[in-house]
């Protein structure tokens, strides 16, 4: 699923699903192997893949949802 | 000095416990059909302090027989996004009715000379009859295209706004404007706003947005590539997501003026197209209503690299944290200007204050309306000293409805989506003093003695927003509260039989 990756004004990163007008921040990002496991404020847990480094924020990826 | 934002709450009496409402919630759902029950339960709680939403569904089909107040797709890119840009002919393209029932009801204030080079208050259709629907309207469209040119060579482009039927016979419409662009050598856009795509309105705000990004932006890709566009200033902004209603964008734009910014574009009050062409060069987009533009907003910051900032202008509390809060994002100088400028409009709103609040002081109000309002106007009625009791989207989404608990306390009931019979018996049990909603729910309300306000078209009065909004604002709250009708709406052989 597509999600847009932001830092709101406080300077979290929050990911923003169009399709589920959700907008939560990440509370948790663990490295696995292929990209990072981010967990969201309402316990989603989104497999995003490796970013490019720099990260260029907003950013909108191809995110695939475990939990 | 600005009022504190809840100086009121602690003085009037406390909101209804939580558990009363719900019951209440329950009781109204009872009259419903066990289905009808299950699907509304969702759309209807109690917000509890702490939480991160307001525990309703939302952007969701009402139910079907229900009278809710939404409109269409069409409703949502036509009426309000593309409607207001007032230098460009937006036709309603299919059947006559849905633009000749919608016209003119939005009050977009604008500056210019009607039917010569601005449009806002006129209504154009491309009439589709029964062998438009057979054979197709495209050639029909084209000519009209060509037709309008003619008579309003002052147009600066045109927008194509679908009605329901453009989309069921397939009409190739994106062909239609391309062709019509080169031969009148202007923009045209073709919008897919079918009244039949989504739930609400909310959908067609979206697919209009997308249009400015597929329609209009690339015209400013290209410019800038031609080395056409300006660099501009530092402080260059526009207002998104403010319609004018009543002239709120002027209101507001006095002020971002007045502390040093530069406003560049109006998106879309008193708008116009090349404003639009030219917002991808500003520094900082500043979103009024969140809700029909954050699209845009969230585009221009991933490809252009602006950032977007919400701010509310409705009373005097916000507006004052909501300008040290856009200065912030700039140098000194304007936040100096910021403090200079709040300093300044501080004995006004004293005035204000002074004249009206003791009059509003402890009355109680239940929202209803559309966008922003639902949460963006309850500091408003804080700073008057008045209290909300309950409040509810048309066609909110969830993001709304988590922006809207910084808004509320504890214990206010939330309505999304609300029907006609819902909020009648709400109102009936709470007893607001005030009715804060629309023209669909003004004369229920009116007939049962309660006074009422329209909150989308401010009740033909208006603006709202800035420091001079709020002024008008808290007197209309006043002629409404404490008119000396409401006393006269019931029948004297009542009045008589009370008193006995
Ligand atoms: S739903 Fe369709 S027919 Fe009805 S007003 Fe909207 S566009 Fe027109």
């Amino acid at each position: 699923m597509k999600v847009m990756l932001r830092q709101n004004s406080l300077g979290h990163l929050v990911v923003y699903v169009a399709k589920k007008d959700l907008e939560e921040e990440v509370v948790k990002q663990e490295v696995v192997e292929e990209g990072k496991v981010f967990t969201l404020a309402n316990g989603w847990e989104l497999a995003i893949p490796t970013l490019e480094e720099p990260l260029r924020l907003p950013q909108t990826i191809e995110a695939k949802r475990l939990a | 000095m600005t009022p504190p934002e809840s100086a009121t709450l602690n003085e009037v009496a406390p909101q209804q416990p939580v558990a009363d409402t719900k019951e209440l919630i329950k009781e109204v759902l009872e009259a419903y059909p066990e289905k009808t029950r299950k699907r509304r339960e969702k759309h209807l709680n109690v917000y509890e302090e702490g939480k991160s939403d307001c525990g309703v569904k939302s952007n969701i089909k009402s139910v079907p027989g229900s009278m809710t107040t939404r409109g269409c797709a069409y409703a949502g890119s036509k009426g309000v996004v593309w409607g207001p840009i007032k230098d460009m002919i937006h036709i309603s393209h299919g059947p006559v009715g849905c633009g000749y029932y919608s016209w003119s009801g939005r009050r977009n204030y604008y500056i210019g000379t009607t039917g010569i080079d601005t449009f806002g208050t006129m209504q154009f259709t491309s009439d589709f009859q029964e062998r438009d629907i057979v054979f197709g309207g495209d050639k029909k469209l084209a000519k009209l295209i060509t037709e309008l040119e003619e008579l309003f060579p002052l147009n600066r482009g045109v927008s194509i706004q679908s009605e329901c039927p453009i989309g069921l016979i397939g009409d190739d419409i994106e062909a239609v404007a391309k062709k019509s662009a080169k031969e009148i050598g202007k923009t045209v856009v073709p919008v897919r706003c079918e009244g039949f795509r989504g739930v609400s309105q909310s959908l067609g705000h979206h697919i209009a947005n997308d249009a400015v990004r597929d329609w209009v932006f690339p015209q400013y890709d290209k410019e800038k590539k031609a080395g056409n566009i300006p660099d501009g200033t530092a402080y260059d902004v526009a207002i998104i997501g403010d319609y004018n209603i009543g002239g709120d964008a002027w209101s507001s734009r006095i002020l971002l003026e007045e502390i040093g910014l530069r406003v560049v574009a109006q998106w879309s009050g008193d708008g116009t197209l090349h404003e639009m062409i030219n917002t991808p060069s500003v520094k900082l987009n500043l979103v009024h209503c969140y809700r029909s533009m954050n699209y845009i907003s969230r585009h221009m910051e991933e490809a252009y690299g602006i950032p977007w900032l919400e701010y509310n202008f409705f009373g005097p509390t916000k507006i004052a944290e909501s300008l040290r809060e856009i200065a912030s994002k700039f140098d000194e100088t304007i936040q100096q200007k910021a403090e200079e400028v709040i300093a300044k409009y501080e004995a006004q709103t004293q005035a204000v204050l002074e004249k009206y609040r003791s009059r509003l002081e402890g009355k109680t109000v239940a929202l209803m309306v559309g966008g922003l309002r639902p949460r963006h106007v309850v500091p408003a009625f804080h700073d008057l000293g008045m209290r909300l009791i309950g409040t509810g989207y048309e066609f909110g989404h969830n993001d709304d409805y988590k922006r809207t608990t910084h808004y509320i306390e504890n214990g206010t009931l939330i309505y999304d989506d609300v029907s006609a019979y819902e909020f009648e018996e709400f109102v009936k049990e709470l007893k607001p003093d005030l009715i804060a909603s629309g023209i669909k729910e003004k004369y229920v309300f009116q007939k049962m003695a309660l006074p009422f306000r329209q909150m989308h078209s401010w009740d033909y009065s208006g603006p709202y927003h800035g420091y001079d909004g709020f002024a008008i604002f808290a007197r209309d709250m006043d002629l409404a509260l404490n008119s000396p009708t409401w006393s006269l709406i019931g029948a004297p052989w009542k009045n008589a039989e009370a008193a006995k």
